[in-house]
């Protein structure tokens, strides 16, 4: 974050006001992802959001584009993150607030139809999003399988079972060092667990039981976590694992759904 | 009460015959009384003194996609209002016939279409109940985690029209948030298939339908996330000194990112009525049957004269129960892997100990559990024996939480005995669930009584910035608050979407919002 902004918050310049207590931030919707990410860490908060290509787009724009969250095995997308706002539309009289609070049974959800709509029907001028403490424990879990397909098996049910990491993906033959090597031909599924001590150290027990016929490893010291980290959390390590989880997360391209959405779209546009 | 005959044409009858068959459409006068409403209270109050005066022309029980789109390609041809019914369990008069019309009652499509277990997807009709879908995935070894206290008589399609929450809704989340694909007949008469845009882009079509209680179209099927049954179950409960103390205790837990399938939280009355009717639970058989929750308690209260009196006062009283000294009980349910809650368990504890908790073991969260679906079903006998009760639920931000508590017992104190508990809690808020208790003594005073509260009641949501529903809709009952709760640019918006998907205005009329006909009509 440069200066000039730093300063700009601190002036009221530029609007940010986190809220310790209810967990949530208020802030232009103009700050670039990075900035926002940065600013939050310094207190001690993240905003569960990263996509790798769009840390210099602003909150408005990926908003508007519902740009894909790499965490959202555990934190869900943008539509889930985003609580409220202050919102813009060309389809409205007057821009309108968007009532922060954690759900709502008051009609349509119009926060979560304005989220993608890509500047179809405005865009945000002021957000509120949900953000969360810096985790307390980091650690990568390794699980050996023969094939990719049934590492994804094994990840289907380890979400089932309400154990939900930061961040999936395959690792292949490495040169990173780890305390039981990685084998050739083999794939392991790389779990990122994160968040109080407590917590993960439960998760990692119930998965060495839930995978006690299989080569584990926990993976908890600063250094290799890191070159982890830098090996496993890239774009094309993303892709690769999420292609593998349309049937799962039903990312079903009916024709007839889009169709359904280019409709809406012409009549709006209109 | 006068039940007019219906004001359709022959025609129009002999067609709605020719899509549903013979035996599977009604117009006769039992039929359309028994459709006029559905368990808003208002509306109970009238039916109680033969004052109903809103009735459907014809109620048709379609079987399938096909003949819910005949049924609604005729409607408009007409123009006739089309009012969808799911199983009348809404307690906001969400399928109140307020301009005549066909009721399309869901019932008859009911089939859990496909469970696919590998991962974890039902795909449902719109009208089976939600416990009949329970039951048949539990069968296989699976839960929705959708557990509504209505869920004998609530039908999947109404909990999405209406974005329900179960009492697990802390684990599994809104009906919204199980959602992944939805089909719909909209009232423009095309079907509509949806398509999950979460974490991707597209415009999110379930998130229009999902809460639009039949406003813009007729829910027909969806799928849904479903989960393996849970291995272990801990039960605990414990007690704090107050309300405020309680929410810290619960806002600390709840941000830990842990997800407890239960989290109840009662304020002081409503403790009185939880710790009392589970002591008697232990007591003998006899008084077990007695005791089933706090409203059966109510019931019992209000068969006595001296505080059906003191309901009269119900300022007097509700300061008095400020003073009952047994602080504030939450009740906490934990499900999943042995490991994992019983380190769940421990943070818990942690944290209600550092604010001064005292450990109240597993009964009243196990005698809770046990109980958890007889307590609304108790509202109707306190009713008989003359007193008007009912429910509100809202939804805030953690930080304002306690106010809004506060600021709510101010409001409706006066007119009513008043009662809450915070049940569904997210990383950044909760929702707190009121409920009053006035005596009913006629349907003017009944109805005056009742709209003063709710009027109060929205009046102090907006006020503090909290959601007017948090699950049971907008129906009726809210329909003119929402001019303050979206603000003249969200109603733009969502009259657009009206627009495209009901442009004849066929669909549920009266409900959501309020239009300027319906205020002319309401003065």
């Amino acid at each position: 974050m440069t200066k000039n902004l730093e300063a700009k918050i601190e002036e009221g310049l530029i609007d940010f006001h986190l809220d310790k207590t209810s967990h949530v931030v208020t802030c232009d919707a103009g700050l670039r992802l990075e900035d926002f990410e940065k600013r939050l860490n310094k207190e001690g908060f993240t905003g569960a959001y990263w996509n790798f290509k769009s840390s210099k787009k602003t909150l408005a724009k990926l908003l508007e584009d519902r740009e894909s969250n790499i965490y959202f095995i555990r934190y869900n997308g943008l539509e889930e993150l985003c609580v409220g706002g202050r919102f813009r539309s060309p389809l409205s009289s007057e821009p309108f607030d968007i009532k922060v609070a954690p759900r709502a049974a008051t009609g349509s959800d119009l926060r979560r139809v304005l989220i993608g709509s890509k500047g179809l029907m405005g865009g945000f001028s002021k957000v509120t999003l949900k953000v969360y403490p810096l985790p307390e424990k980091i650690s990568w879990f390794l699980i050996e399988f023969d094939k990719e397909q049934e590492a994804v098996q094994a990840f289907k049910q380890i979400y089932l079972l309400w154990i939900r990491p930061l961040y999936v993906s395959f690792l292949r033959q490495s040169p990173i060092k780890l305390k039981k090597p990685l084998l050739k031909n083999k794939v392991y599924l790389a779990l990122r667990l994160s968040s109080l001590e407590e917590i993960v150290q439960s998760e990692q027990k119930t998965l060495q039981r839930l995978f006690k016929d299989k080569n584990i490893q926990a993976v908890s010291e600063k250094n290799t976590i890191n070159s982890l980290d830098q090996a496993l959390m890239n774009q094309k390590s993303f892709d690769e694992f999420t292609s593998y989880l349309g049937e799962f997360f039903q990312y079903n391209n009916h024709p007839e759904a889009i169709q359904a959405e280019s409709d809406l779209r012409k009549f709006l546009e209109g | 009460m006068i039940i007019e005959s219906p004001q359709l044409s022959e025609s129009f009858l002999d067609q709605v015959e020719k899509i549903v068959g013979p035996s599977y459409t009604s117009s006769k006068k039992l039929d359309r009384l028994n459709y006029a409403r559905d368990s808003w209270f208002r509306e109970t109050i009238k039916a109680k003194y033969a004052k109903t005066n809103h009735f459907a022309d014809i109620i048709v029980w379609p079987a399938n996609r096909d003949q819910v789109q005949s049924l609604v390609k005729l409607a408009l041809l007409e123009k006739i209002p089309v009012v969808p019914y799911g199983a009348g369990s809404g307690v906001c008069g969400g399928v109140v016939p307020v301009k005549g019309g066909m009721i399309i009652d869901m019932k008859r499509m009911n089939r859990l279409i496909h469970l696919d277990k590998e991962n974890g997807i039902v795909e449902a009709e719109a009208g089976i109940l939600s416990m009949h879908l329970e039951d048949q995935l539990q069968r296989q070894g699976f839960t929705l985690g959708h557990f509504p206290s209505s869920i004998i008589c609530a039908s999947l399609g109404g909990c999405l029209a209406a974005r329900s929450a179960g009492q697990l809704s802390s684990r599994y989340g809104k009906i919204e948030d199980m959602t992944l694909e939805m089909e719909v007949v909209t009232g423009r008469a095309e079907v509509v298939q949806t398509r999950n845009t979460n974490n991707r882009d597209g415009i999110d079509l379930n998130q229009i339908f999902l809460g639009s209680e039949g406003t813009l179209c007729l829910i027909t099927k969806a799928k849904l996330r479903v989960y393996p049954l849970p291995k272990e179950r801990i039960f605990q409960a414990v007690r704090m000194k107050d309300m405020e103390t309680s929410i810290e205790a619960m806002r600390r837990f709840t941000q830990t990112g842990l997800k407890p399938s239960v989290v109840r939280l009662y304020d002081e009355l409503d403790t009185f009525m939880l710790l009392s009717s589970k002591t008697k639970d232990h007591t003998h058989k006899k008084e077990k049957k007695k005791s089933e929750g706090f409203l059966a308690e109510l019931k019992e209260l209000g068969k006595f004269k001296a505080v059906r009196k003191a309901l009269t006062f119900p300022r007097l009283l509700n300061a008095a129960s400020k003073f009952i000294p047994n602080g504030c009980a939450t009740v906490y349910v934990l499900e999943g892997e042995k490991e994992m809650i019983r380190r769940e368990q421990k943070i818990l504890m942690d944290i209600c100990g550092s604010l001064g908790a005292e450990d109240l073991g597993d009964q009243p969260a196990y005698h809770w559990y046990q109980n958890r679906y007889r307590i609304s079903y108790n509202s109707s006998p306190a009713f008989y024996t003359g007193n008007l009760i009912d429910t509100i639920e809202v939804a805030i931000s953690w930080n304002k939480l306690n106010e809004l508590y506060e600021a709510m017992v101010k409001a409706v104190s006066p007119h009513a005995l008043i009662m809450a508990h915070l049940s569904h809690v997210y990383t950044d808020g909760g929702s707190l669930y009121f409920t009053f208790l006035a005596p009913l003594k006629g349907v003017r005073s009944g109805q005056k009584v009742y709209d003063k509260i709710w009027n109060k009641a929205m009046a102090t949501c907006n006020k503090i910035g909290a959601v007017i529903s948090h699950h049971h809709g907008i129906g009726r009952l809210k329909a003119k608050f929402m001019q303050e709760e979206w603000g003249t640019g969200g109603l733009d918006l969502y009259r657009r979407l009206k627009e495209y998907y009901d442009p004849h205005a066929i669909m549920n009329p009266g409900k959501l919002i309020q239009e300027k006909e319906d205020i002319a009509q309401a003065s």
